[in-house]
């Protein structure tokens, strides 16, 4: 019947409004180019046009991440550039004009920025997962597939050094 | 004595909520006697706000529009069960067949080739076909639907560029004697007139759908009377002959807010939300806003203060509430703006209205001035977000203005609704001359709302009134019971401006083609559906309340018309008529009559008057140069 679809679209069209941009940013630290990132995100969106809305829906984010997360690294062993399981990964420079050089009051915010791209790859990732997503511990460890107390682990420890830092950086 | 060492992991699964309940309240009681655990605890919250803060202001890339709208075309599950034998066609097909799913897609592409270059300028029509041809491809199968995600997008993001307008279908006639009370809340947006300006010296027909009457006509002041009694403006209602239908009458209801004289001016608290992202880069936008922002600057006193918050990839306060007589400071911060990023409007907007509640003046002018191309990424703020989020906002007390910006990326619909949410006004910036107009020269009127919540009612009497027709306003109309409902919003009106609107009558006794509607079998109409015998042709009835008010006062004016024809009308009514009739024919509406661009010249003409700023001018000659561009 025509319209019985609307829901299907309007999920759809919902889920790429919320999702568009935390999955750009996400998977442009592992690919390291927009232009990937956008391939990457564009596969992801396709695949959940033709996933089973009732089984994902009820774990949207933590669904979309992993593909999202998958698809990067595939292409990433595709081209050769890299093993994706060592934590010592180089997270690219995203290819934007920065935006923080363009507000004079940003100053004291990048150094947390600074400091948080000195952390291992995996750390970053973890710490993206958590703050800029809001996804809990279990989600990620879904998405990373890692353990729970693994999880949880590493954003400890990555915490921990963030705050070392930033504190080492105030005495100077 | 410390059971926990700083290197343990449930100090930060413990601060982020990640423990159940019961190893919650296991590890409260481990830590209770711990002044050092509980540190480390403020510690981590502390990094883990900034951790938040800092990431969520980071540049928000986004997909292309064609990324877009490949993912939107793509059939989806459920719907590929249901929909299985209807309008399929496969990969493998020849690419004639893929051309025809595109044209499917986009009708109106192989329509018109003109109409398809005229586009290209503006959007990029043949990269759209390109990146469909290539989804056809990759998907596989290539499938469009009325109704479907893809029809939506393509009809929501017409004409194929990123701008978006909200579809205006014309108010139609209502019979009087079925529905004698006409409700509106007014509007004293103009973006639209900048807009469509904008559009035709580009010669470009403007979209139907970014021609909004009311914008139009509230485009231009009037000189209607000051207000002399108790209410903040005065109402004038004119009746005169209908120049584009020659036995129908035009009824124009004029309201003037009182005028505030610079001296008795309240002081404001101006917070500037600037979008500085990447879109913002091109000489029409952040550029113009500099120099826009710099003539508003000229005109602040030791009164005023002014702050400046920037957003893109991260959002940030530039300037910090300023008294007005620090102009060079102020100057300084707006010339180290540069642009470059992309656009995270949540944030930015939520530090704005925190900037100016911070400095809130009691009695004064609280507003903050966005300005933006509205090409507010999605990243972590979706629109229904953004909306509640200035909707609250707006109950502080503090008032918003929306100006817009550029073209391309250009979200009419979407900025047009802020500023409605916020207890604002709407205007588009395309020229330093407009930056004038609503920055400088109408400055009050921008600034100083006089009274909110504006409703208008019109009563029609059914002896005098067949039936009737609102011109434009089309995304005001409220339902008669709003009419007396003040938790109803309506629309702001400033200072010293004027508010126009006018309403099409078909007489009594002059046939009009209505639906028809079959008479209820068992309700006799009410004998006082065919009127009363009062003379009177209609009442007005207004409603507002004070800007920091609650309840909403009365206004009634009663009408009756005196048979004057639309030569003998005033010059502003003739004036007005003539931009309403004009974006009648822009919007091709089928009320439009025998209305000529011909005609609408030689009636502005006729009402230009003494058109102190130019404005009435500048209207002829855009009229002259749709006459160039809008097919007869």
């Amino acid at each position: 019947m025509p319209g019985t679809d609307k829901p299907d679209a309007q999920w759809i069209r919902q889920a790429l409004t919320r999702y568009e941009g935390p999955l750009l940013r996400y998977a442009l630290r592992i690919v390291g180019n927009v232009e990937a990132a956008r391939d990457v995100v564009q596969d992801t969106f396709v695949r959940l046009c033709r996933a089973d809305q009732a089984t994902v829906e009820d774990h949207l984010a933590q669904w979309l991440f992993t593909v999202c997360r998958n698809r990067a690294f595939e292409l990433l062993r595709k081209e050769g550039r890299m093993n994706p399981l060592t934590d010592d990964v180089a997270v690219q420079e995203s290819d934007q004009p920065d935006a923080l050089a363009t507000a004079a009051a940003q100053d004291d915010l990048s150094a947390v920025m600074q400091v948080v791209e000195t952390l291992p790859a995996r750390q970053q990732e973890l710490i993206r997962l958590k703050f800029q997503n809001g996804l809990s511990y279990k989600e990620i460890s879904q998405v990373t597939r890692l353990t729970v107390s693994n999880v949880g682990y590493l954003l400890h420890t990555a915490i921990r050094s963030v705050r070392r830092q930033l504190e080492a950086m105030d005495v100077c | 004595m410390n059971a926990i060492e700083p290197d343990d992991p449930r100090l930060t699964a413990y601060t982020l909520g990640e423990m159940s309940d019961d190893e919650s309240t296991e590890f409260e009681a481990l830590i209770a006697d711990d002044p050092d655990a509980q540190a480390e605890i403020h510690e981590i919250r502390n990094a883990a706000q900034q951790l938040t803060r800092e990431f969520a202001g980071e540049n928000v890339p986004q997909l292309t529009a064609e990324q877009r709208m490949a993912i939107l075309a793509v059939p989806y599950r459920g719907f590929w069960r249901r929909h299985r034998w209807r309008h399929l066609i496969a990969a493998s097909a020849s690419a004639a067949a893929a051309c025809a799913a595109i044209g499917l897609f986009l009708p109106a592409l192989s329509q018109s080739r003109k109409e398809a270059r005229r586009i290209n300028a503006a959007g990029n029509m043949q990269q759209i076909g390109l990146n469909l041809r290539k989804c056809a491809g990759n998907t596989g199968v290539q499938l469009v639907e009325p109704g479907s995600a893809a029809e939506e997008f393509r009809r929501q993001s017409e004409p194929w560029n990123r701008e978006a307008y909200d579809r205006i279908v014309d108010n139609p006639f209502v019979s009087a004697a079925l529905k004698p009370l006409s409700t509106f809340s007014i509007d004293v947006d103009t973006a639209s007139y900048s807009n469509v300006r904008r559009f035709l010296t580009q010669n470009q027909r403007p979209p139907k759908d970014a021609v909004r009457i009311e914008e139009l006509v509230n485009y231009f002041s009037y000189d209607y009377p000051q207000p002399d009694g108790e209410h903040p403006f005065s109402v004038n209602l004119e009746v005169a002959g209908c120049p584009w239908k020659s036995n129908h009458r035009l009824i124009r209801i004029g309201l003037k807010g009182r005028e505030i004289a610079a001296e008795d001016s309240p002081a404001s608290n101006l917070v500037f939300l600037l979008d500085v992202s990447g879109s913002m880069g091109t000489a029409n936008k952040l550029p113009l806003l500099k120099q826009a922002m710099r003539m508003l600057v000229d005109r602040l006193t030791e009164n005023d203060r002014v702050a400046i918050v920037v957003y893109a990839g991260a959002s940030g306060l530039v300037l910090p509430s300023t008294g007005g007589e620090r102009r060079a400071d102020i100057l300084a911060a707006l010339d180290r703006l540069t642009s470059g990023g992309s656009t995270n409007g949540g944030a930015g907007i939520e530090l704005a209205y925190r900037t100016a509640t911070e400095n809130f003046i009691e009695g004064g002018v609280n507003r903050v001035i966005l300005a933006t191309d509205g090409d507010f990424n999605v990243g972590t703020t979706s629109q229904g977000d953004l909306t509640r989020l200035i909707e609250e906002k707006a109950k502080t007390g503090v008032f918003l203005t929306v100006l817009g910006f550029g073209m391309g990326n250009y979200q009419d619909a979407r900025l047009e609704s802020l500023a409605d949410k916020g207890n604002g006004n709407y205007a588009y910036i395309d020229t330093i001359r407009e930056a004038q107009k609503v920055l400088v020269d109408q400055m009050k009127g921008t600034l100083i709302t006089i009274a909110k919540d504006v409703k208008i009612q019109i009563d029609f009497n059914p002896a005098k009134v067949n039936a009737y027709r609102l011109i434009g306003y089309e995304n005001r109309i409220l339902a008669a019971r709003d009419f007396n409902d003040d938790t109803k919003d309506a629309g702001e009106i400033g200072a010293g401006h004027t508010v126009t609107a006018f309403y099409e009558i078909v007489p009594a006794g002059v046939e009009i083609d209505l639906p028809d509607v079959t008479p209820s079998k068992y309700v006799k109409p009410a004998e006082s559906a065919t009127g009363s015998d009062s003379p009177e042709l209609l009442t007005a009835r207004l409603r507002y309340k004070a800007p920091d008010g609650d309840t909403s006062k009365l206004i009634e004016v009663p009408v009756t018309d005196h048979g004057t024809s639309y030569a003998g009308a005033s010059g502003d009514f003739k004036f007005g008529a003539s931009v309403a009739a004009f974006g009648m024919i822009l919007r091709d509406s089928p009320h439009k009559g025998t209305t000529t661009l011909d005609a609408v010249l030689e009636l502005a003409d006729e009402g230009k008057g003494k058109d102190v700023h130019g404005y009435r001018a500048e209207f002829l000659q855009l009229v002259a140069k749709a006459k160039q561009v809008v097919p007869r």
